[in-house]
C-alpha cells in the first residue's frame, strides 16, 4: 500500500517530516518499508499486516496517526445533492447470493461528462502510483484509496433491462474482463449480471461490456460487501487480481458502503457533472453494526507485565475511535466501529493498549519461574556424533530434502516414496528415501578434492499411509570402506553404547558393489548398511571413483543404552605379542580368520588385522593375511615359550579349519 | 721412570692427539690407538705386573683417571667434529611444514543453531521436535490460521501425495508439545521448514527455523522482552540493544518484530543494516488464547510467549555469507571456513 504524505497532511494536522512520520507508523505496527519522493510529495510504501485492512486507505492511516499523536482528524465532509428521480425507478437490484454478498448498494447518476480528471485528482493518484484513466473511474479509485471501499461504475445504458442481478455464475458462462482476460466462469463464482449476462466478477474485476467510456452518459455505481473467501477463491481460480480483490480478501468495513458511495457521488458530480438520482438501493443497511468488547484491567496487566493507568487506557481507546460504554473499577467496555474488524476479543484490546502506549513501556524485568532443561538422548547423541566425526576429519553437510526421481530407482527405495505436488524445482519432485545419493551429489561438487569425508544427520521419508520420517546418519569417505567402518565404530565407542555391533553380508545388496556391502545391526536388529557404491551409481553422479558410504538409523543409534564411565584397573603384568602371516585362498574372509583365532584362546587380549599381501612369493588365487595378537595373564608375566605355544595353537586351528591355509 | 710418570706422559700425548684430530676419521684412529682393544691404555694396563705391590693401588687409580679423561676429551672432540661430519646420509630437517591432520567441522547452519539453542538451554528451555510432514491442523488451524485466512496467502506450503503438507513453520512444534505435556512448558525447537519460494540469493525453498515457547501461570510480555534481550546480548555481544515493534502473527497477541542493533556498526548505520542501525532478527508475541484453546489449555489459567527466527538469516548476517545457496551446496572450500 502506498500512502501519500501530502494527502495524510490534509487529513491530520501533522508537523512531522516524512521520515519521522514513517518511524511513528512503523512503531505502531504499520511498517514503512521505503520512502519515495514523487514531485513535491512523498510516497510511503507500507507493508500492511493482514489483521489491519483498515490501513489500506488514507483515512484509516490518518485515524491511526491521530491516535498515536493525540490529534484530531480533519476528514472532508460528505454532502450530496439528490436532485434526480427515485433511484428505484431507474434500476432494480436482485441479490440471490446473500451468503457471498451480504450487502449490495447502488446509486445512479445521469448526464455525466466523461473526460480527463482535474489536476488535483490526477496528482493524488500519481503520487501513490496509480495511472489516471477518466474522471469517473479515477473517482472510484480515489475513494478506494481514501476509504478502502472498492467501488465499480457501470455504464447504465449498457446494462440490459437496467437490472443488477447478484448471483452465482452458470457453468460455462464467459465474460471478458476489463483487462481483456477472457474468463470462463462456473457455479462457484459470484457475478454481477444485468438482465442477460455477467457484467462483473464480484469483487475481482468489471467486464468490458459495460465499461465506462467517453460515450457514457449515465452511470450506476456499485458499493458492495463481498465475502472474503468468495473473492479469494474466485481470484485464485481465474488468476485475476486487482486492488479491489486484494482488499475484499482481507475484509473491508461492511458499515462503510453507503458512506463511500455517497462520497464517490459527491466527487463525480464535482468532476463529471450530472444529476444524482434520489436515494440508494441498499439490501442490508444493518450490516456493519458496531459491537461491544470488555477488557479487565487486571488481565491487561497480567499479559503485559506492566500497569497502564486507567485514564491512559481510556485516552488510547478514544483516540482509536472506540466508544466507551461502561467503566468500573475492574473493567472497561467499548463499542468497536465496524472498520476495526480485528477487535473482537479482550486480548485484541490489550494489544491496542500497549501498541499505542509503546512497546518500550514494557520493562525488561523477568519474573517467570525457572527450571532445569533436559537433553533428550537423541539430542546428546547428535552432539557426540558431530564431535567425533568432525574430529576424525569429516565435514557435516546439509543437503536438499527434495531429490530427482531417478535417485530413488537407483538406490532401491524401501516403502512408498513421497511425491511433492507443487515442486519449485521440477527436477527434484520427490522426498528422499536415502541419504546416500545426497552425499554422492556433494562428493560430485567436491570432485576436485582428493580426500572427501562427509556426513549428515537428516531425515528420510516414506508415504503410502504409513507416513514416516526416519532420522538417519550417513557417512561418505573417498578413502574406502575400512575408514567408513572405523568412523562408525568410533562413533559407537564414543557414545559408550552398550551394544552388540554386528555385520552381515546381505543376500541382495541393492546399492553397493558386489561383495562390498554389509548390513549393520545393533543387538541383531538391522539398522543400516555400508559398502562401496556401484560404479554405475558413481557415474550417475559424475564421480570417477566409487566412494564408500554408510547409512544408519540415527534414532536407533541414539536410543542405545549408554554405559557410565567406570575405572578398570590397569594390567599389572606385561603383554606378549605374536604376529602371524597366513596364506589362504582368496575367498577366505577376515571375519572367518578372526573367528577362528578368537575361539577358545586363553589369555588373548586382542587380535589386530595388519595387512593383506598379494604378489611375489604368493601363488595366484591366494593372499597373505598378516595380523597381530596380544596375550596377557592377570597374575604373572607370560614367558616367551608360553607365547610361542599360544601362537602355535592358533596356527594349528587355522590350518585345520581352513583348507590350503599355511604359514607364509 | 716410574710408571706413574709414564701415565702422565700418555695423558699429555693423548690429549694432544685428540685435540689435533681434524676429522672424524682421524679422531676415530686416535680413539683406536689409545682407547681401543689393543690400544696404548690396554697395553699400559698389561704392565701392572711391573708395579710394586704397594704402588698397585696408585697405578690403578692413575690408569682409571687417564681413561676417563681421554674418553671425556674424545666425546667433546667428537661433538665438535660431529656437526661437520653430517655431510652424508639422511639428515633431520626441522624446517619442514607440519603434517596436516585436519579436523572436519560441523555445518555452519548447525553451528549457528547450536549457538542459539545453547543460550536458551541455559535459560531452562528444553529441545523439542516434531514431524516435517504435517497436517493442516498443526501447521495452520491450531495456530489460529483458519482455512482461507489471508495469512495463508503469505505462507504457501508444499503439498505431498500422501495427503500431508511439509510444515512451513516450526510453530507446529508449539502445538505438538502442548498436546503432549501440561505447563509449565519451556521448549526450544530447531528444525527445517519448507515454503515454495522461488530460489535466489536470499531465498531457498527449505530453511532452518528455531521456535521457542514458554507457558506458565504468570508469564508476561515483560518476561518475553527480558528473555529475548538476554538472548540478543549472549548471541550478538553484551552491548547489543533490542527494539520491539508491533507486528502481526495469527498465533500471538500482542505480536512483535524484534530488531537488534547492527552487529557490524553497533547502531551507527552501515551497508548491512541499510543505514538503519538496526537489523530485524525474529518475530515473537504472547500466545494467542485461541492457540491455547486448540490444545485444550485454559487461556484464563495460563499465559505464555512464543518466538521464532530463521537460521539462515542469522547465519548469513553473523558469518557474512552473501548467498543462501552456499549452505546446501556443501563445497568443502566453503565448509572449511567455519
Amino acid at each position: 500500500m502506498n500512502l501519500s504524505y501530502n494527502w495524510l497532511k490534509e487529513l491530520v494536522d501533522l508537523d512531522l517530516k516524512p521520515q519521522e512520520l514513517a518511524d511513528k507508523l512503523t512503531h505502531a505496527g504499520c511498517a514503512i518499508e521505503e520512502i519515495v519522493q514523487v514531485g513535491d510529495d512523498w510516497q510511503l510504501v507500507a507493508e500492511v499486516t493482514t489483521n489491519r485492512p483498515d490501513w489500506l486507505c488514507h483515512w484509516g492511516a490518518a485515524h491511526e496517526i491521530a491516535a498515536i499523536l493525540g490529534k484530531k482528524t480533519n476528514l472532508p465532509e460528505i454532502k450530496i445533492n439528490e436532485t434526480g428521480p427515485d433511484v428505484n425507478s431507474l434500476a432494480k437490484v436482485t441479490n440471490t447470493a446473500k451468503d457471498c454478498c451480504p450487502r449490495y448498494t447502488a446509486r445512479v447518476i445521469k448526464g455525466v461528462t466523461i473526460k480527463e480528471s482535474p489536476e488535483w485528482l490526477k496528482k493524488k493518484l500519481t503520487a501513490i502510483g496509480l495511472r489516471p484513466i477518466n474522471n469517473v473511474v479515477d473517482v472510484t479509485n480515489y475513494v478506494l484509496m481514501e476509504m478502502n471501499q472498492p467501488l465499480h461504475s457501470f455504464d447504465y445504458d449498457l446494462l440490459e433491462g437496467s437490472q443488477i442481478n447478484v448471483r452465482m455464475a452458470n457453468n460455462g458462462e464467459v465474460m471478458e474482463a476489463l483487462d481483456g482476460t477472457e474468463c470462463k466462469l462456473n457455479e462457484k463464482m459470484l457475478v454481477i449480471a444485468d438482465g442477460k449476462k455477467p457484467v462483473a466478477i464480484a469483487g475481482v474485476m468489471g467486464g468490458s461490456s459495460s465499461e465506462v467510456t467517453e460515450k457514457t452518459k449515465n452511470i450506476l455505481l456499485e458499493s458492495a460487501y463481498f465475502e472474503q473467501k468468495q473473492v479469494r477463491r474466485t481470484s485464485r481460480a481465474l488468476k485475476l487480481a486487482s486492488d479491489s480483490s486484494y482488499r475484499y480478501e482481507r475484509g473491508i468495513d461492511p458499515g462503510n458502503l453507503e458512506r463511500a458511495s455517497a462520497r464517490a457521488c459527491q466527487l463525480i458530480l464535482e468532476v463529471a457533472g450530472g444529476e444524482l438520482a434520489t436515494g440508494v438501493i441498499d439490501d442490508n443497511p444493518e450490516l456493519g453494526t458496531p459491537w461491544d468488547v470488555t477488557m479487565r484491567y487486571c488481565r491487561c496487566e497480567k499479559i503485559l507485565g506492566v500497569r497502564v493507568e486507567k485514564d491512559e487506557i481510556e485516552k488510547i481507546f478514544l483516540g482509536l475511535g472506540l466508544q466507551i460504554l461502561n467503566k468500573t473499577d475492574d473493567e472497561i467496555t467499548v463499542k468497536v466501529p465496524s472498520f476495526r474488524q480485528d477487535l473482537t476479543r479482550e486480548i485484541d484490546l490489550i494489544e491496542e493498549v500497549i501498541r499505542v502506549a509503546g512497546y518500550d513501556r514494557v520493562p525488561e524485568t523477568i519474573t517467570m519461574r525457572v527450571g532445569m532443561s533436559h537433553k533428550t538422548k537423541a539430542e546428546s547423541a547428535k552432539d557426540i556424533v558431530r564431535e567425533v566425526l568432525a574430529g576424525l576429519g569429516y565435514f557435516e553437510c546439509v543437503t536438499d530434502t527434495f531429490v530427482p526421481e531417478k535417485w530413488l530407482e537407483a538406490f532401491g527405495c524401501v516403502g512408498t516414496p513421497v511425491r511433492v505436488l507443487n515442486p519449485v524445482n521440477a527436477k527434484r519432485p520427490m522426498l528422499r528415501t536415502s541419504m546416500v545419493p545426497s552425499l554422492l551429489e556433494v562428493a560430485r561438487i567436491n570432485r576436485e578434492e582428493e580426500d572427501v569425508r562427509l556426513f549428515e544427520i537428516a531425515r528420510t521419508y516414506t508415504g503410502g499411509g504409513s507416513n514416516s520420517e526416519t532420522m538417519q546418519l550417513a557417512i561418505l569417505d573417498s578413502r574406502g570402506l575400512p575408514f567408513v567402518r572405523g568412523a562408525l565404530e568410533e562413533v559407537v565407542k564414543n557414545l559408550r553404547a552398550e551394544v552388540e555391533l554386528g555385520y552381515t553380508e546381505p543376500e541382495n545388496p541393492p546399492v553397493m558393489q558386489d561383495g562390498s556391502a554389509l548390513l549393520i545391526s545393533f543387538n541383531k536388529d538391522t539398522v543400516g548398511c555400508m559398502g562401496v557404491v556401484k560404479d554405475e551409481q558413481a557415474k550417475m553422479h559424475d564421480l570417477r571413483l566409487s566412494p564408500a558410504v554408510c547409512q544408519v538409523d540415527f534414532g536407533k543409534l541414539a536410543e542405545l543404552p549408554r554405559l557410565t564411565k567406570v575405572y578398570k584397573p590397569l594390567p599389572r603384568f606385561p603383554a606378549i605379542g605374536r604376529d602371524i602371516a597366513l596364506v589362504v585362498p582368496e575367498e577366505v574372509k577376515w571375519s572367518r580368520i578372526e573367528e577362528i583365532v578368537r575361539k577358545d584362546s586363553e589369555n588373548m587380549e586382542s587380535v589386530i588385522f595388519q595387512s593383506v599381501y598379494r604378489g611375489k612369493g604368493i601363488d595366484a588365487g591366494k593372499k597373505s593375511v598378516a595380523f597381530g595378537m596380544t596375550f596377557r595373564m592377570a597374575d604373572r608375566s607370560m614367558t616367551d615359550d608360553e607365547g610361542n605355544k599360544l601362537r602355535d595353537d592358533v596356527v594349528c586351528r587355522l590350518t585345520a579349519a581352513i583348507s590350503q591355509a599355511a604359514l607364509r | 721412570m716410574s710408571l706413574l710418570v709414564e701415565i702422565e706422559k700418555l695423558l699429555e700425548e693423548g690429549k694432544g692427539a685428540i685435540k689435533n684430530a681434524a676429522s672424524a676419521e682421524t679422531l676415530e684412529n686416535v680413539r683406536v690407538a689409545y682407547l681401543g682393544r689393543s690400544g696404548k691404555i690396554k697395553e699400559m694396563m698389561g704392565r701392572i705386573r711391573e708395579v710394586a705391590n704397594e704402588e698397585k693401588k696408585a697405578f690403578g687409580q692413575g690408569m682409571n683417571d687417564l681413561k676417563k679423561s681421554l674418553e671425556k676429551l674424545f666425546d667433546e672432540q667428537k661433538n665438535i667434529l660431529g656437526s661437520s661430519k653430517a655431510k652424508s646420509g639422511p639428515q633431520p630437517d626441522p624446517t619442514l611444514p607440519g603434517q596436516s591432520q585436519p579436523r572436519g567441522s560441523r555445518h555452519p547452519l548447525t553451528q549457528v543453531t547450536e549457538h542459539v539453542v545453547k543460550v536458551f538451554e541455559r535459560l531452562g528451555f528444553t529441545i523439542a521436535d516434531g514431524p516435517e510432514m504435517e497436517d493442516e491442523f498443526h501447521n495452520f488451524v491450531a495456530l489460529n490460521i483458519p482455512d482461507e485466512h489471508p495469512a495463508r496467502e503469505d505462507q504457501d506450503t508444499f503439498g505431498l501425495d500422501n495427503g500431508t503438507i511439509l510444515r512451513s513453520q516450526t510453530s507446529t512444534v508449539q502445538i505438538r508439545t502442548m498436546e503432549k505435556i501440561q505447563p509449565p512448558v519451556r521448549v526450544i525447537a530447531p528444525g527445517r521448514v519448507y515454503r515454495p519460494d522461488a530460489v535466489d540469493a536470499t531465498h531457498f525453498y527449505s530453511f532452518g527455523q528455531i521456535e521457542g515457547l514458554a507457558v506458565d501461570t504468570d508469564i508476561t510480555f515483560a518476561d518475553l522482552k527480558s528473555v529475548l534481550g538476554m538472548f540478543a546480548r549472549e548471541m550478538f555481544g553484551s552491548d547489543t540493544k533490542t527494539r520491539f515493534r508491533p507486528s502481526f502473527f495469527p498465533f500471538t497477541e500482542p505480536s512483535a518484530e524484534v530488531d537488534v542493533t547492527c552487529i557490524f556498526c553497533h547502531g551507527k548505520g552501515c551497508r548491512v543494516c541499510k543505514q538503519q542501525g538496526w537489523i530485524e532478527i525474529l518475530g515473537c508475541g504472547m500466545v494467542d488464547p485461541n492457540v491455547f484453546k486448540s490444545v485444550g489449555y485454559d487461556p484464563e489459567a495460563w499465559t505464555g510467549f512464543a518466538f521464532g527466527m530463521g537460521v539462515e538469516r542469522v547465519a548469513m548476517l553473523t558469518l557474512g555469507v552473501d548467498d543462501i545457496r552456499r549452505f546446501t551446496e556443501n563445497d568443502l572450500r566453503f565448509l572449511r571456513q567455519f
